[in-house]
């Protein structure tokens, strides 16, 4: 998804926006927009008085309640997963990272910098068994420490953000420095030549 | 002051022709006997209007990789055979349109996974404007890579030229084609289901000549 459309939706929410003037692929989304405003409306206004009724029930409630609670999550704890629980998590992180943007899987260009910077594109990869994994390619002159990646807070899910000049091009991920694995979310993977397979991918530099 | 200027103008006759031309990156990283082998290689590519660019950044993946130096001269070489034949296939029949670098780069890809390099020009031709084509080049590439028809591969992306779809769309059909492929079984039904799904034009004959 492009970063802006969530501004998009704010604004034809606001009324500020047509939904003629929405992005296509939210556009397409019409009947299921209408149906969630529909349910969102609110058909009997709240009594007269209850906001006050509210805010003078919670301002009497005990202080150290509270205090418990917040500090119930602020106190560090010790989480024990299985291995599948944890796998499930970190498919939901990858889910999070890559899905839910709407563009499907593989990296996915996002949007314009300048000319000179590229396109701002995300790279994800599942690499539990790494300490640092890094994204490189032919725009980078295949630097093997190409752009770092971070790992979400150690799940084993690598991320970044590169920009990528706008063309076809060939990358892959190094991870530790020495094993170069190619991008299992990507579509369009090349053979590399030297026995080995790079990912592709396109990046155009407008909409049109 | 004028001897030194001769010491200089004799040192710059005795740098080797391999530092004069190539790019820093490759000067710095590649190890003399490497970037020797490939000088001539390099130096041919540039004398025949094909893209550098590319040939020295599969250099330098070798090099990141670790290919040993034969096997990096024996892929750059062929790499640069095929460009050289992609460029004069698209020169025969356009002989004054500029061709990008990437284009060219695009189309070795395209004829290396069976395109007739006579078909790719009409993309060209569907395009007069000066857009580049590298991405509908490459789109068509992977598409035949899948199992579709060159025709339709070539008829489907004009299509969708004309109809003035974003590149950046049509960029994802052959990723979206794979997610779509385990339900739709065949690679014809799964491009359908991929257009459809990226809001891309079908074409009018796409449902009577399902693969071209």
């Amino acid at each position: 998804m492009k970063r802006g459309e969530p501004d998009h939706l704010d604004a034809y929410l606001e009324g500020d926006l047509d939904l003629r003037e929405l992005p296509h692929e939210v556009r397409g989304e019409e009947d299921r927009i209408r149906e969630l405003l529909d349910r969102l409306r609110i058909e009997d206004p709240a009594p007269e008085g209850l906001r006050q009724e509210v805010m003078d029930a919670v301002r009497a409630l005990p202080g150290s309640r509270w205090e418990g609670v917040i500090g119930w999550f602020l106190r560090p704890r010790t989480i024990r997963l299985s291995p599948a629980t944890a796998g499930v998590v970190a498919l939901a992180l990858v889910v999070a990272l890559v899905l839910v943007p709407g563009r499907g899987l593989g990296p996915v260009p996002d949007r314009p910098a300048t000319a000179a910077e590229g396109v701002v594109t995300r790279f994800v990869l599942v690499a539990p068994e790494a300490t640092r994994v890094a994204v490189t390619g032919d725009w980078l002159g295949w630097d093997p420490r190409g752009t770092p990646m971070e790992e979400v807070r150690g799940t084993g899910v690598w991320a970044t953000e590169v920009p990528v000049p706008p063309g076809v091009h060939e990358y892959s991920f190094v991870i530790d420095g020495t094993e170069w694995r190619p991008d299992p979310l990507a579509g369009p993977q090349v053979d590399d030549g030297f026995g080995q397979t790079n990912s592709l991918i396109m990046v155009s530099a407008s909409e049109a | 002051m004028r001897a030194m200027a001769v010491w200089v103008a004799l040192a710059s006759l005795l740098v080797p022709g391999s530092l004069s031309g190539q790019s820093p990156d490759l000067v710095a990283r590649l190890d003399p006997q490497l970037l020797e082998s490939v000088r001539p290689i390099l130096e041919a590519a540039r004398q025949d209007s094909l893209p550098v660019a590319t040939l020295e950044s599969k250099i330098l993946e070798g090099v990141a990789k670790g290919v040993p130096a034969p096997r990096i001269r024996e892929v750059s070489f062929r790499l640069a055979d095929e460009l050289r034949s992609a460029r004069a296939l698209l020169r025969a029949s356009m002989p004054t349109v500029p061709l990008a670098g990437g284009e060219i780069s695009a189309a070795a890809m395209a004829i290396r996974h069976g395109v007739p390099a006579d078909r790719l020009v009409e993309l060209w031709q569907t395009e007069p404007g000066g857009r580049s084509l590298e991405i509908p080049v490459v789109v068509v590439a992977e598409l035949v890579r899948r199992g579709i028809s060159a025709d339709a591969s070539i008829a489907l992306m004009t299509h969708a030229m004309e109809a003035g779809t974003p590149m950046n769309r049509a960029a994802q059909i052959p990723a979206k084609l794979d997610l779509m492929l385990p339900s739709a079984g065949a690679p014809q039904a799964a491009l359908l289901e991929a257009l459809r799904s990226l809001g891309i034009p079908i074409p009018p004959w796409a449902g009577r000549r399902p693969g071209g």
